[in-house]
């Protein structure tokens, strides 16, 4: 379970302090897929590093599974993240030297040399369907195939919370949809939690759980308009 | 917008990236035209260093003998001469050594000249001194080892100069030196003529100026100098030298029969006799002589005269004592012919034999008598045609003595032999021959030193219609037989014969005497002319060219500037990928790309190299301060002054601007071939590009890295074993050849290592990868870590240590060297008693000594920057070549399995008369810039070319500073050199100091100096270390670059990668493995850096530690690439700044 309790998050600016989160709540449970919208600007992005432990809050407390990720220490912090945690961004910040194996093992260099990690690798850029593309470098992919490469990443390591900022925001329509897709099908594969973030409306259809960040605060079951 | 204005936009706008390039090519300027201003420094410093020492004088006249001083007069008044040369300056050279009067402090060699006021006028320090006639002036350099005052009493012991040579057997040894106390009327300044020297080296002579009259009274010269310096009036050639041509002219036609030590006495209507106050008649006369004789259709008889102790029957009777023999052509091989008088003294009949015995010097010098028994076979009149006593050249205290009892000789005589008819003989006939041996014999046994001379007396008879001497068998005497002979020198008379009157002017021998003197050279009269001025000019071009070295030894400082310029160029122009990319897209095509980013470039090259040229001041500057300072065991002078030549500074711009744009277009190349769409797209067409070059590399075979390594390995060879390749240029192409083959290998090696994986990622293969993400910067750094590693390691295995000493002794102890020759050799009893020793110290039994001979000439040792134009020979006994011993590098020709000692090939014969010689490597290879088999000529005494060839190699050894020859070939070059200079000692088992301390005391009067042979061989080693230690200090400055250009790749990297470092941060993986990984990356290019250097300087250095034997100093090496290991790695370190420091979520943002 993901429990955001009064989350606050501003930043000191030029002209005084700018709020990008206030007093913002959010409980999930595991098997939830969740998207969170909102106008460019409006946190999205932000509240998604908090609960990812990227970021700290200025204020209020974030728990997976009752464990607080700010409480530890440094590098526990990043076994936090190692372990419980999978991300996708926009720019899906693939390792060019890398081919596609490699990057999906990536999240797997602190850990022990198990073969079954390799195989679980190889599972699940079979399930992204990128197996004809395995040993090829991120320059000969295309967008779409690099995204799939990057929740390949994601998932290496069985995370319990699966975090997706923008994951189609540089795809065509056909793409983002197919990346969409895909996310809710591992996700529903799993017991884990899904967290995605978007400004589209039509991407957010697909996600049984809604919210609206707006002026720092989620709205639930948002009304299902156009920004 | 014109291009011109973009190039300035440009580089006003991108300034912090040009700065970069700008110091990479100032580096480079300063380095290499750094380099060629210490050469000219260096070069120009020495000249001035020479020419200081000679003031205004150009020439230099000096002779074997002591000649009148008149001639000063006879050439000031020659037609020809005073338009062209100011007037002479008479002087006296010497040698001698001093000693303080009361505190005994020696100085065992030092210069000693007699000059008057004529030299004083020339100098430029004032005051001049005014010398009382038993007052000295000294330079400082003598008066600080003296630790001497004005005031101050010394005692000097000088060489008297002999005419008759102390090396033939019956040649005086009793009054070789002499010794006289004066008092220190003057120190002169280290400066000008004070510095006056015949010889060059940089370090300062010891010097010492007596009147000229004292210092002719001491010598027994009176009225007798033997040199003159010159100034000339002409203008001078462009480097400073004058013509000798008009002066050799004008001495030569001055000179007389008498100024030769000759004279020509007519002993009868037809024939002419010609004697030398040598007593020998040199080659070169007799040369002369034969020729004058020929061309007058005269007959030339040689005649040898030698003194035999007694001629006798039998060993039993007592004969006829000290009586002249005489040895002639007309004479049988093994038969004598005694005149009336002594036959009848013997009353021996026709075919008996008769004994001559006589005295010779045996191998310790000492005189020993020796016989030879020949058959009688005719009687001659006392007075006949075959040799009179006008055939007896004059020795002074015998030919002049009334009477035997007279005889004031120096070797033994027993007056108590002479009897009553022997005094009447003398009275009667004086020195005329009694016996008469054949030619043949004579010569080899009294005049076993051919240089010398072989004859006594030349005859020259007419000849009559049948081709026989006119003259008849009796010949009497022009003089009356009571009246001695007075020294021939004195009837001397220039153009005409010694001794007869004036009447006679008309006769043939007159004529003949003219002719003669017509035809002599002046080597002949042992008479040099020397242009002094140009032989320092070409000596200060130095033996080592210190720009070449300089340059040869920052080549991979220039090369780390360079490498350093291309990455630093790449650099900005990756940087500015977008900006190339859009000219490209709106129509530039890729030459008008590439010449426009030339042209930035080359405006920032210039101003680099400008900025360069004035760092290579201070970089002079320093270098020379460093020569002079902490590396002066290299040059031991403190005359090292900065010298600006505008031409250097040109070509060193020039040349920097070159290399400069060279770097710049290695680096614009692969910019300018990339695609618009490549460089305007993301950073993934910067590694699309990478992929391309990987995939480029790892198709290529390696054909330019074997190719490489093959010219390296073939290169390091031929330079060490052949001369085909010169030793320094050698070493330093084959190293960057083997950089080069190192570096592609790695390249290729890497780029294999580094395929596709399916593995899970390690820490370390993360790092392999990232190191080949831009294979041209990771190579950069690398070849710039490889190549100062490769100077550093190279040089350090050029290290001599204490251990190699023990060979380079030759098993000697110790080298004495003495201020006066030694006469006898100290090497047995005999020798020892003969030279005063205390032969009952038991000491003495327990050493082996060897002496040697020792010429003047210049020094070989590399403690000598003077190029040597005439080097120092070592003349070494064949006891010393017995004993063998030294470690050689190569011999000519392979020694037998008998006998396995090298030495012996100083006595080989050679079918082109050659001299064999053995030279310390060291000396031989960057001295005389020869090698095994070279050969070089020299000048014998004579004045005639000889050809020495080098038939052996010394490795460090004690011999560096001359070339040693056989004694038997020394005596042939230089004939008149008198007595042993050098002594080796084998202490066997006896304490070094305890023997040195034996030595200096004993033979003091010779003014011995005892030095361990490990402290001379420190001496030279001290220098090469020096050099060593200055290249390895540009060595370290390269490591700095090459350390800066990796710290600067790092942080590139880094820089670039920062989003990639978030990701990993972002999905867990801990900062302190990103930290290694990081650190790895750098780790990868130096040990990589590290490995391709040690690699090729070890194949580079092998040849020479193979032939050599030698073992590197590894503990000197380990130390070094310690530090090389260190700078490196505190490069890496600056790299985990970004790691630790580094920000997650403004990396992750898009830009």
């Amino acid at each position: 379970m993901l429990h955001v309790e009064r989350l606050s998050k501003s930043y000191a600016g030029p002209h005084g302090t700018l709020e990008i989160l206030g007093d913002l709540d959010l409980e999930l449970q595991s098997g939830q897929a969740a998207v969170i919208m909102g106008p460019s600007g409006s946190g999205k992005s932000t509240l998604l590093n908090i609960v990812g432990g990227l970021e700290p809050p200025t204020a209020g407390s974030v728990a997976l599974d009752d464990m607080d990720p700010y409480a530890l220490a440094d590098r526990d912090l990043a076994r936090f993240r190692n372990e419980r945690v999978g991300f996708v961004f926009q720019e899906h910040h693939l390792l060019p030297q890398c081919n596609v194996l490699e990057n999906v093992l990536i999240p797997t260099l602190p850990a022990p040399r198990d073969p079954a990690t390799l195989q679980r690798a190889r599972d699940l850029i079979e399930r992204v369907g990128l197996t004809e593309r395995i040993m090829q470098r991120p320059a000969t992919l295309s967008g779409g195939e690099r995204q799939r490469v990057a929740i390949a990443r994601a998932l290496i390591r069985d995370p319990q919370l699966l975090l997706a900022d923008e994951p189609t925001g540089s795809l065509d329509q056909r793409t983002a949809e197919q990346i969409v897709a895909l996310l809710l099908e591992v996700h529903r594969e799993r017991q884990g939690i899904l967290i995605c973030v978007t400004h589209s409306l039509a991407l957010a259809e697909r996600f049984p759980s809604r919210y609206a960040l707006r002026e720092g605060k989620l709205i639930e079951s948002v009304p299902m308009t156009s920004e | 917008m014109r291009a011109a204005t973009l190039v300035v936009r440009n580089l006003q706008h991108y300034r912090s990236v040009h700065v970069a390039s700008m110091i990479g090519v100032a580096i480079a300027t300063a380095v290499l035209t750094g380099a060629l201003i210490v050469g000219d420094s260096v070069r120009a410093s020495l000249q001035d260093n020479a020419f200081g020492r000679l003031g205004p004088f150009d020439q230099l006249v000096r002779s074997a003998r002591y000649l009148d001083e008149a001639i000063t007069t006879r050439l000031t008044e020659h037609p020809v001469y005073p338009q062209q040369y100011e007037p002479p300056v008479p002087l006296v050279l010497s040698s001698a050594s001093a000693v303080h009067a009361e505190t005994r402090v020696p100085a065992p060699r030092i210069n000693l000249f007699g000059v008057d006021d004529r030299f004083w006028r020339a100098a430029t320090f004032r005051p001049l001194p005014k010398l009382g006639d038993r007052q000295i002036a000294i330079n400082r350099q003598l008066a600080t080892k003296l630790a001497t005052a004005v005031g101050d009493e010394l005692v000097l012991t000088v060489a008297r100069p002999a005419q008759i040579s102390r090396e033939w057997a019956l040649g005086s040894r009793d009054d070789a030196s002499t010794s006289v106390r004066v008092e220190v009327g003057a120190i002169l300044p280290n400066s000008g003529l004070a510095l006056f020297s015949t010889d060059l080296a940089q370090s300062y002579p010891p010097n010492a100026f007596l009147p000229l009259t004292t210092l002719q009274r001491l010598l027994g010269t009176r009225s007798q100098v033997n040199a003159w310096l010159i100034a000339s009036r002409h203008a001078p050639e462009s480097d400073g030298t004058r013509e000798s041509a008009p002066l050799e002219a004008a001495l030569q036609s001055v000179l007389t029969l008498g100024d030769y030590g000759l004279a020509m006495h007519r002993v009868d209507t037809a024939d002419t006799v010609l004697t030398s106050d040598a007593f020998v008649i040199a080659p070169g006369v007799e040369q002369s002589a034969i020729s004058t004789a020929n061309k007058r259709g005269l007959n030339v008889r040689p005649v040898v005269i030698y003194l035999a102790n007694t001629i006798a029957t039998s060993a039993e009777s007592a004969g006829v004592p000290y009586s002249t023999v005489a040895g002639i052509p007309e004479v049988p091989d093994d038969e004598i012919w005694l005149n009336q008088w002594t036959a009848d003294d013997l009353g021996i009949a026709r075919g008996a034999t008769v004994a001559l015995t006589y005295y010779v010097r045996d191998e310790a010098g000492t005189l020993v008598t020796d016989t030879a028994s020949f058959r009688f076979t005719r009687t001659v009149p006392v007075q006949n045609r075959f040799a009179t006593r006008d055939d007896v050249p004059p020795y002074p205290g015998v030919t002049d003595a009334r009477s035997l009892a007279d005889w004031d000789a120096p070797f033994p005589i027993d007056l108590r032999r002479i009897r009553d008819q022997d005094d009447e003989y003398w009275e009667s006939y004086h020195a005329t021959p009694k016996a008469f041996i054949a030619l043949d014999r004579a010569v080899p046994l009294w005049n076993e030193q051919p240089a010398l001379g072989r004859y006594s007396s030349l005859r020259f008879d007419e000849l009559d219609a049948d081709g026989l001497p006119a003259s008849g068998e009796q010949a009497p005497s022009t003089r009356p037989a009571s009246t001695p002979r007075a020294p021939t020198r004195t009837r001397a008379l220039r153009g005409g014969t010694g001794g007869l009157p004036a009447s006679s002017s008309e006769s043939p021998s007159a004529a003949l005497a003219a002719d003669l003197r017509d035809t002599l050279t002046l080597a002949d009269a042992g008479v040099q002319v020397v242009a002094i001025r140009a032989q320092f000019a070409r000596a200060s071009r130095g033996s080592t060219d210190f720009s070449g070295l300089f340059i040869g030894f920052s080549f991979f400082l220039i090369f780390s500037a360079g490498v350093l310029i291309v990455l630093f160029v790449g650099l900005g122009i990756e940087r500015r990928s977008r900006e190339i990319g859009l000219l490209q897209a709106v129509g530039w095509d890729r030459r008008r790309l590439a010449r426009l980013l030339l042209a930035e470039q080359a405006w920032v090259v210039m101003l680099g190299a400008t900025l360069g040229v004035l760092l290579a001041i201070g970089y002079a500057r320093l270098m020379l301060l460093g020569l002079e300072t902490a590396w002066t065991d290299a040059v031991r002078a403190a005359f090292l002054r900065l010298r600006l030549n505008p031409q250097t500074i040109v070509v060193g711009w020039a040349a920097s601007v070159l290399l400069g744009l060279g770097a710049v277009i290695v680096a614009l190349r692969g910019s300018t071939r990339r695609t618009a769409r490549e460089l305007l797209g993301t950073a993934m067409a910067a590694e699309t590009e990478s992929l391309r070059q990987l995939q480029r590399v790892s198709r290529r075979p390696p054909i330019v890295s074997a190719s490489a390594l093959f010219a390296g390995l073939l290169l390091a060879v031929l330079s060490r074993v052949t001369g085909i390749v010169p030793q320094t240029a050698g070493f330093f192409l084959a190293g960057t050849l083997l950089l080069v083959a190192g570096l592609g290998f790695w390249r290729q090696f890497l780029q294999g290592s580094t395929g596709a994986h399916a593995a899970q990622p390690t820490a370390m293969g993360m790092a392999l990868q990232n190191t080949l993400r831009n294979p041209r910067r990771s190579f950069l750094a690398t070849a710039l870590i490889a190549s100062a590693t490769f100077v550093i390691v190279a040089m350090d295995a050029f290290r001599l240590s204490a251990d190699e000493r023990s060979a380079g002794t030759g098993g000697y102890e110790l080298v004495a060297e003495v201020g006066q020759p030694l006469l006898y050799s100290p090497e047995s009893a005999r020798g020892r008693q003969a030279l005063g020793l205390d032969d009952d110290d038991p000491r003495w039994a327990q050493l082996t000594i060897l002496p040697a001979r020792v010429s003047g000439g210049d020094g070989t040792s590399c403690l000598n920057l003077y190029k040597p134009e005439q080097p120092r020979f070592l003349g070494v006994t064949e006891a010393f070549i017995r004993r063998g011993g030294f470690r050689f590098l190569s011999t000519a020709a392979p020694v037998s399995a008998e006998d396995d000692n090298p030495w012996h090939l100083l006595e080989t014969a050679r079918a082109d008369d050659a001299i064999p010689a053995f030279g310390d490597e060291a000396a031989v290879r960057w001295q005389l810039h020869l090698g095994l088999n070279g050969t070089l000529t020299v000048t014998d005494e004579h004045g005639n070319p000889r050809s020495i060839v080098i038939v052996g190699l010394l490795q460090g050894s004690i011999l560096q500073g001359e070339l040693a020859i056989s004694e038997r070939h020394f005596k042939d070059l230089f004939p008149t050199s008198t007595g042993f200079g050098k002594l080796f000692v084998d202490t066997h088992d006896a304490d070094v100091d305890d023997v040195a301390v034996l030595l200096e005391r004993s033979l003091a009067r010779y003014a011995l100096d005892a030095q361990r042979s490990t402290r001379i061989l420190d001496d030279f080693f001290a220098v090469q270390n020096t050099y060593l230690t200055t290249f390895q200090s540009l060595g370290g400055f390269g490591l700095l670059l090459g350390a800066f250009g990796l710290a600067a790749v790092t942080l590139r990297n880094l820089q670039e990668r920062r989003r990639e470092l978030a990701l990993l941060l972002t999905v867990g993986i801990p900062r302190r493995t990103l930290a290694r990984i990081v650190f790895a990356e750098n780790a990868i290019v130096l040990a990589s850096g590290l490995t391709v250097g040690i690699v090729a300087a070890t194949v580079a250095v092998l040849p020479a530690f193979l032939e050599s034997g030698r073992v590197a100093s590894w503990q000197s090496l380990s130390a070094t690439l310690g530090l090389v290991v260190l700078i490196g790695g505190a490069a890496g370190f600056v790299g985990l700044w970004p790691v630790y420091r580094q920000p997650l979520v403004p990396a992750l943002r898009s830009e």
